[in-house]
């Protein structure tokens, strides 16, 4: 009996917290249905609930719909996603595997990188990538993580791969497997886990980087969702309902992403090596 | 194994100096910002006609509301109606994209022909030799020409000025009204606002302020000063500075006995106003009655408290009170290779009936007179009350002084100061002693440049 009072009370305390967590989505969504006057309110939730401003700030623009944004984010992330992780496997795998000529020297320089704030080189990149003429396209945005998908990632699967007993890879070798086959059957089945990690977490940064965004697409036509949210706003006038309701299914492939993704997700970050 | 870790570490230290050298080569980039040097091609007088009618793309980069986008692109199109061989590469965003972004195009070279300008950055991007000089555009009859000479800089125009701006009060009509308070009279003093101030307050519920608490903002103590003859605080190139110290111990004294006496609302819930947020907005939260507004600015109010708001002036001294002038500009990029195409295209946009017509109020009251008098008759109420505005503000503005050149400290330390004094942590002589040493001080740096 004083278990299940405990465990009650255990119940009781969570849900409130979790209500408290979870407050803000909620007025999220009660003033993604309010007119621009009733957010002044008090209230959470609108007297008559105005699915318009969903409707509406749907098709904002004459010529596109959200679907349209979303389609160019999904596209763009798809590129990110699969250089990241393809990228990042190869590089780690040669990083922890492989031996070659100043092999230390250019682990650290890669890791150097990670210290080198990005504001110093969004100038030189930019010249760099107008010279080419692929401003307004997404190959600047797609393009970096086709060469190791960041030094982060790169870090994270080699720690990982140190991980993986060196007697799988002398096994492979015994049975004449060459590099690559070790890379293609033993390691880069093995690091799968780290893998969902890389392309979870490809995905939600570059989802949100902003700043990249929008300094290299410049016509409607090829905006993600983020630019196509920053529509609504100006520097004095903020169409808040359409803002807020759009910016609420902004959020929504992140979230689902997290939810599928999470058992592997916890696996990637819990499993620190196999056993023998 | 012991060598290889020896290996390892000098290759570690080669490679810490060469990530370095990295910073430091993106650095020495700054000249690259530099295009005084670029030429600037002749302009369009200067042209042979058949050089006008050749094949054209001209780059327009702006910012603003999905409206103004939507205009201004139907603009264009007319544009190109009428001289088909002239196409646009339109770019467009919101203000915070806007300003994040143009300073990377301004340092790789690749700012769009016609760009949108702003009152409080065009300095800085003329002194980064950006904006080409269009002194010769002729704009005789289309902008009135106090007008021109005001946003001159340095006795060159490098923004077409787009629009009408002024600096005046907005107010909460039906509250006022409602608790039986005199409105706001046009023409207002300082010393009439304080007093409408005290009076209000005794009429209103406890829990609502007359006006809010302006400490902390150096614009409003630098509208008290010029009203009184005391002129701007810097100068626009940054070199002269003057914090009048009578004044200012004056201004204070009054703003801290309404503090005392509950006039205004207490530091704390000053701090938490937050402008044009619809929760915390000091006006439209309903807690403070008045607040300034600009012509641009004032017609959010209008949406948040449709029907609601009134205009009146800033309280005025014998100089004078608040500002009157555009804020919003065209420009044209100095490495442009379409200088004569971009000027005409500007001259047109301004002055010409049917882009006055497609454009409407989106950027604000048009510049020439005939074409907002052909608008007038369909306006929306919004676009009304800043024309309001205007027509008030106008009648007792003084000149418009933004922050000088390397006063963007100041301006941040002069509100950090006064927070203080209105928190009773520092005293007011010492507050004048520290900002008017800071103020010196960078007035002494830019004089040695």
């Amino acid at each position: 009996m004083r278990i299940r009072m405990s465990s009650v009370l255990n119940q009781a305390f969570m849900i409130a917290f979790s209500f408290v967590m979870i407050y803000p989505v909620i007025w999220w969504v009660g003033a993604s249905l309010k007119k621009t006057e009733e957010l002044r309110l008090p209230t959470i939730w609108p007297e008559v609930p105005m699915w318009e401003n969903y409707t509406e700030g749907w098709s904002f623009s004459a010529n596109y719909t959200f679907g349209h944004f979303f389609a160019n984010t999904l596209l763009m992330e798809a590129g990110n996603v699969i250089g990241g992780v393809l990228t990042a496997a190869v590089v780690a795998f040669g990083f922890a595997r492989l031996s070659f000529p100043l092999r230390g020297f250019w682990f650290s320089l890669m890791m150097m990188t990670l210290m080198l704030p990005g504001q110093v080189t969004i100038v030189p990149q930019y010249i760099l990538y107008n010279t080419f003429g692929f401003v307004d396209s997404y190959v600047p945005l797609v393009l970096p993580h086709f060469f190791g998908g960041g030094a982060f990632f790169i870090f994270l699967l080699v720690q990982f791969i140190r991980g993986i007993p060196k007697d799988l890879d002398e096994a492979a070798k015994i049975d004449g497997a060459s590099v690559y086959g070790i890379f293609g059957r033993i390691i880069f089945p093995l690091i799968k886990p780290a893998l969902v990690t890389v392309a979870i977490f490809t995905f939600i940064w570059s989802w949100d980087d902003f700043f990249s965004q929008m300094l290299y697409l410049s016509s409607v036509d090829k905006f993600t969702v983020g630019l196509a949210l920053r529509m609504f706003i100006d520097q004095f006038e903020v169409q808040w309902g359409q803002l807020l309701a759009m910016s609420l299914l902004s959020i929504v492939p992140s979230v689902l992403i997290f939810f599928f993704a999470q058992r592997h997700f916890v696996e990637g970050i819990a499993t620190t090596g196999l056993k023998g | 194994m012991v060598k290889a870790t020896a290996t390892g570490k000098r290759a570690a230290w080669l490679a810490a100096f060469l990530a370095c050298l990295l910073p430091l080569s993106a650095c020495s980039s700054g000249d690259v910002v530099d295009v005084r040097s670029l030429q600037v091609r002749e302009p369009a007088a200067g042209l042979p006609e058949a050089d006008m009618d050749r094949p054209v793309e001209l780059g327009f980069i702006w910012w603003g509301p999905t409206e103004r986008h939507m205009a201004t692109l139907a603009a264009l199109e007319v544009y190109t109606a009428r001289h088909p061989n002239v196409t646009f590469k339109p770019e467009y965003m919101e203000w915070e994209a806007y300003w994040k972004k143009l300073p990377t195009l301004a340092a790789s070279k690749t700012v769009p022909d016609v760009l949108q300008m702003d009152a409080a950055y065009i300095r800085d991007y003329v002194s980064r030799g950006i904006m080409a000089d269009l002194s010769d555009l002729d704009l005789a009859g289309i902008v009135p020409d106090p007008i021109l000479e005001g946003v001159k800089i340095d006795g060159k125009l490098y923004g077409i000025p787009l629009s009408h701006n002024a600096q005046g009060i907005a107010y909460n009509r039906a509250e006022l009204e409602a608790a039986g308070v005199p409105l706001p009279k046009p023409g207002w003093t300082w010393d009439e606002y304080f007093q409408w101030a005290r009076e209000a307050k005794a009429k209103l519920p406890p829990d609502r302020y007359p006006i809010g608490d302006s400490a902390s903002a150096w614009d409003w103590f630098q509208w008290y000063q010029a009203s009184y003859g005391g002129g701007a605080i810097m100068s626009p190139d940054g070199k002269a500075f003057h914090l009048d110290r009578e004044l200012f111990f004056r201004y204070h004294t009054i703003l801290a006995d309404l503090r005392r006496d509950n006039v205004v609302p207490p530091a704390d819930v000053t701090l938490t106003f937050l402008e044009n947020d619809p929760l915390a907005d000091q006006l439209a939260s309903g807690k403070v009655m008045t607040r300034g507004a600009t012509v641009g600015s004032v017609a959010i109010l209008e949406q948040y408290m449709p029907g609601q708001v009134d205009v009146v002036n800033v309280p005025i001294g014998p100089e004078g009170g608040g500002w009157a002038q555009p804020t919003i500009f065209l420009g044209v990029y100095a490495g442009s290779s379409e200088t004569a195409h971009a000027k005409r295209f500007i001259k047109w946009f301004i002055s010409d009936r049917e882009a006055g017509r497609t454009l409407g109020l989106t950027r604000g009251i048009p510049i020439y007179g005939e074409i907002y008098q052909e608008l007038e008759p369909n306006l929306e109420p919004k676009d009304r009350l800043g024309k309001v505005l205007a027509d008030i503000a106008a009648e007792y503005a003084m000149p418009f002084h933004a922050a000088g050149a390397g006063f963007t400290e100041w301006v941040d330390a002069y509100k950090l100061t006064m927070e203080a004094v209105m928190f009773g942590q520092k005293s007011l002589e010492d507050a004048y002693g520290e900002l008017n040493a800071l103020g010196e001080s960078i007035a002494e740096q830019n004089r040695k440049r």
